[in-house]
């Protein structure tokens, strides 16, 4: 590897050459050559381009909380680190969006944004510039916030939540990262920064390259500078939490609350072990029980609603408690599910109404298998997540297997969405092929034709 | 290959009947709500996917253009076969295959004319929100092809957020599925997000065969208001400031007094003939807190002078304000013989200065030019008439509509919210694209049509 040449378009500050300290960037035990920390977009560009000519395999990366996805890499020569492209380009809070480079912490952006209290306006820009000629709002709940909530959100970088289309429990109320993306900037395979989108809510100009990026797990391009939608903070939001003894009793409940009018930010059904990442001392309640957390948000009138419309729920499917949390009791519980130490995360997908009989058909096989297993359905969004903390890389896959074919057989499908690559080489990251893998390659080869950018990780080896 | 030989072909596939050649019926299908028309050499009205593949093979075979079609209320020339060759009328493909209501999704044929769908998934007690002033006439099909906007995306989001999967025709006559398998599709499907690549590429990457769509329930109650003014920067002033206010209405849409005085003459609404601006305000959600936001954003009016604010008493004032809005276009087309559209998109901060311009440029070219327009997503629509007779005047209507254009993209926005590039805008590109971007967007489309033959001519420019 010539690293001369990335010597002479990067500080030698800008760059990691240390073997030792290069063992620590390995994806999937594949240690790379070197390591390069651009500062800026162009700097970035100008090492792609320089990848490409040298034909180097590219890993790129934010914070790593996401190094555990995809298949084991055919080739790391280099790893890209965004983290210090980590500039808020513009906040406009009158309009509700914000644009910032891949690198800034999700965490970072939400300090911010919560506290934007400028929600000022000029009506008539160009002719009246005083600050007292503004329009602000009165209101009281001042400031805004980026809705997401991915895995890790205390550490997880923009650019690392987009490029795996990582969601959390908040994708029921406010929708998935490619429903929040307006733009994206992102530097190809050959080192060109090409701008997508913008920051208006409605764009067809030209085709939707942003959704084609999100979720591509870098194949397509480096994701360098994202414009996301904002949402102004809830004048109020609360938790509740309704523990019962058996699913059964639990998933009637879901179902009432899925069927009713009411409109939960978040909804996740948890098994105790599930549960118990949100929890800061061990969990009180039955070996078996199921633990439903909802998160609520809105004015004190449509709060209350529901907090009432819950509780009489609870009561009517047998919950053996109901706990309303205050926001920042809820705030704490939702920071916690987010941090799961399972270094084992399976995540599978199904149609809208086979939660029950998903969360069942998964809570039987983890009990088979007798590893703990954490459950997380999210029934309205027609997904769940497996968190597994014991067994041998042996019994860890034959579990992914069972558990892919139940989804499978519900007309979903599962992903491994982190694992280390002893049980890599036992289950396949991502299932069976899809129908269209062949447009996805050729986009590839159109797009990557020295297939430079994270080789071999995606799907079907992309 | 001559017109006849094609033609004979072509009934090998479809059956004679379903094969149109005559000159008229060759005008009939050349044209759609922009002013560029073009004759096919075919039309072809097939009946089922396996029908359109193999026209889309024999298009291939044959170097032959192939354009899809569905009821053409397109407004930038998406279906205008701009190169002649073959015209995919889906009329025939009109079958809502199934509602699902446990899983809250719908799979139709791409020629379902969405209102029809509108209807039969409210029957059952859900709702597909994206709801085009076309809805009447539209088809889904091409509501996707263009990623159709319409009021309620203010806070449902665009046709986009609503696909979870489709069924599609390739250049080559393949048929791929994205987002999943058999009955089911999910957001969720691991790979690249074709599905969201598809919606709104304008039909330029291939042919729509089935679209599966996500439902979602009806809220609980709905709230909808008329606010009347005065001058055009209060009611703009007002958006802005129900948005800094924290409130994500439904809908946010405004009319200006030549709009409403079109309305008005055709089938009366209700509006003011002698204000300057109204905007139709609409809350859905939870019955509880409605009153009480409904309350605040009165009293947001009223702080920017609104003569006068009123809530619709009850269902049917509500379908008169709906009506006279989704029947504008239609109205103002009686005052002149023709009329053209912008869709140019802005920060909703910019709406008063660009609206001032907008109304510059009518000044400066001498033309008269009516809005009717998406306040909420910054999505503004002037309307230019004219009579495409006057050459002199189409001539100063094309160079308005481009200033206009120029003056959204100065000011942060975009060229087409939600009508496409198609033919209009081909020449706009340039003022929010690189050479670069384009050259991106074009080596995707060489991905999937590497002969150029879906829907040639549009989008990209050259």
């Amino acid at each position: 590897m010539d690293l001369d040449s990335l010597k002479n378009i990067l500080p030698a500050s800008a760059l990691l050459l240390e073997e030792e300290k290069l063992r620590d960037l390995a994806v999937d035990g594949v240690a790379p050559q070197a390591a390069a920390f651009p500062g800026t977009v162009e700097e970035a560009a100008k090492v792609v381009a320089l990848a490409h000519d040298q034909g180097w395999g590219v890993a790129i990366r934010g914070r790593g909380t996401k190094t555990g996805l995809g298949n084991p890499p055919a080739r790391v020569d280099l790893v890209l680190g965004l983290e210090r492209l980590n500039r808020i380009i513009d906040l406009d809070p009158a309009n509700l969006t914000a644009t910032v480079q891949a690198g800034v912490p999700l965490a970072d952006l939400q300090d911010l944004v919560s506290g934007v209290e400028n929600r000022c306006f000029f009506p008539l820009d160009g002719e009246l510039k005083e600050k007292a000629d503004a329009l602000c709002s009165d209101r009281e709940h001042k400031g805004a916030f980026v809705p997401l909530d991915p895995p890790f959100k205390s550490r997880a970088t923009m650019g690392g939540i987009l490029a795996t289309g990582s969601v959390g429990p908040s994708r029921l109320g406010h929708g998935l990262p490619r429903d929040l993306v307006l733009g994206t900037r992102l530097i190809r395979a050959d080192g060109a920064v090409i701008g997508m989108g913008g920051k208006t809510v409605k764009n067809v100009s030209g085709y939707d390259v942003s959704k084609l990026m999100i979720g591509s797990l870098g194949s397509l391009g480096v994701i360098c500078e994202a414009t996301l939608r904002l949402l102004p903070l809830p004048r109020l939001s609360c938790g509740v939490v309704l523990v019962f003894g058996e699913l059964g009793q639990a998933l009637g409940c879901c179902a009432e609350i899925l069927n009713s009018k009411l409109i939960p930010t978040c909804l996740e059904l948890m098994n105790r072990a599930g549960a118990q990442v949100g929890a800061r001392a061990a969990l009180a309640g039955p070996a078996n029980g199921w633990w439903m957390a909802l998160k609520l948000d809105g004015s004190e009138a449509e709060v209350g609603r529901q907090v009432s419309d819950l509780q009489a729920m609870g009561k009517r499917h047998e919950a053996l408690s109901t706990t309303v949390q205050d926001a920042d009791q809820a705030a704490r519980m939702w920071n916690r599910l987010s941090e799961p130490e399972a270094r084992t995360v399976f995540k599978g997908h199904f149609p809208f109404g086979a939660y029950a009989r998903l969360a069942s058909a998964w809570s039987g096989l983890s009990q088979k298998a007798g590893l703990e297993c954490g459950l997380s359905v999210r029934a309205g969004c027609g997904t769940a997540t497996a968190f597994l903390a014991t067994g041998t890389p042996q019994e860890q896959a034959s579990l992914g297997l069972a558990m892919r074919n139940a989804a499978q057989d519900l007309g979903g499908g599962m992903v491994v969405e982190a694992a280390g690559p002893e049980l890599k080489q036992r289950l396949d990251v991502w299932g069976p092929l899809p129908s269209g893998f062949r447009v996805m390659q050729n986009l590839k080869n159109s797009l990557d034709p020295k297939n430079i950018l994270n080789p071999g990780r995606f799907l079907g080896g992309l | 290959m001559n017109r006849e030989e094609l033609a004979a072909e072509l009934a090998l596939i479809v059956g004679q009947e379903n094969v149109l050649t005559s000159e008229v019926d060759r005008t009939l299908y050349g044209y759609d709500a922009f002013l560029e028309t073009a004759l096919p050499d075919a039309v072809v009205i097939p009946g089922s996917t396996k029908e359109v593949s193999q026209v889309a093979a024999l298009a291939a075979a044959r170097g032959i253009p192939v354009t899809g079609r569905g009821s053409a209320t397109s407004l930038s020339g998406g279906p205008v076969p701009i190169k002649g060759g073959i015209v995919v009328h889906f009329s025939r493909m009109n079958r809502i295959l199934d509602i699902d209501v446990e899983n809250r999704a719908a799979v139709v044929e791409p020629g379902v004319i969405t209102l029809d769908l509108q209807t039969a998934v409210a029957q059952k007690g859900l709702q597909y929100a994206p709801d085009p002033a076309s809805q009447k006439v539209s088809t889904l099909g091409g509501n996707v092809g263009e990623n159709a906007g319409g009021p309620h995306c203010l806070k449902y989001g665009v046709t986009t957020n609503h696909i979870l999967g489709l069924e599609a025709v390739l250049a080559d006559g393949s048929v791929i599925r994205t987002g999943g398998q058999g009955e089911n599709a999910s957001f969720d499907q691991p790979g690249l997000d074709l599905t969201g690549l598809l919606v709104g590429s304008e039909g330029t990457l291939g042919l729509i065969t089935k679209i599966y769509l996500r439902l979602i329930p009806q809220p609980e109650a709905i709230k909808t208001m008329l606010a009347i003014y005065d001058s055009i920067p209060d009611a703009s002033n007002t958006v802005s400031a129900i948005i800094a206010e924290g409130i994500v209405p439904a809908t946010l849409e405004m009319m200006d007094n030549l709009v409403m005085r079109a309305v008005e003459a055709k089938a009366p609404a209700g509006y003011p003939l002698d204000a300057d601006a109204v905007l139709i305000i609409e809350l859905d959600g939870l019955a509880d807190g409605m009153e009480e936001t409904a309350q605040k954003i009165m009293d947001i009016c009223r702080a920017h002078n609104v003569r006068e604010v009123k809530a619709a008493a009850d269902a049917a004032q509500r379908a008169a304000l709906w009506a006279g809005r989704k029947g504008a276009f239609g109205a103002v087309s009686r005052l002149r013989p023709n009329y053209m559209v912008c869709d140019g998109t802005v920060p909703r901060t910019m709406l008063p200065r660009v609206l001032d311009q907008v109304t510059e440029i009518g000044r400066k070219y001498n033309l008269e030019i009516g809005n009717v327009f998406h306040a909420g997503d910054g999505n503004l629509h002037p309307l230019i008439l004219f009579d495409a007779r006057d050459k002199e005047e189409t001539g100063r209507v094309m160079a308005a509509a481009s200033e206009i254009l120029r003056a959204c993209a100065d000011a942060g926005g975009t060229i087409s919210g939600e009508h496409g590039i198609g033919l209009e805008k081909l020449k706009e590109m340039e003022f929010i694209f690189s050479p670069q971007d384009m050259a991106f967007m074009g080596d995707i489309k060489k991905a999937l049509d590497p002969q150029g033959i879906v829907n040639p001519g549009k989008v990209l420019p050259g």
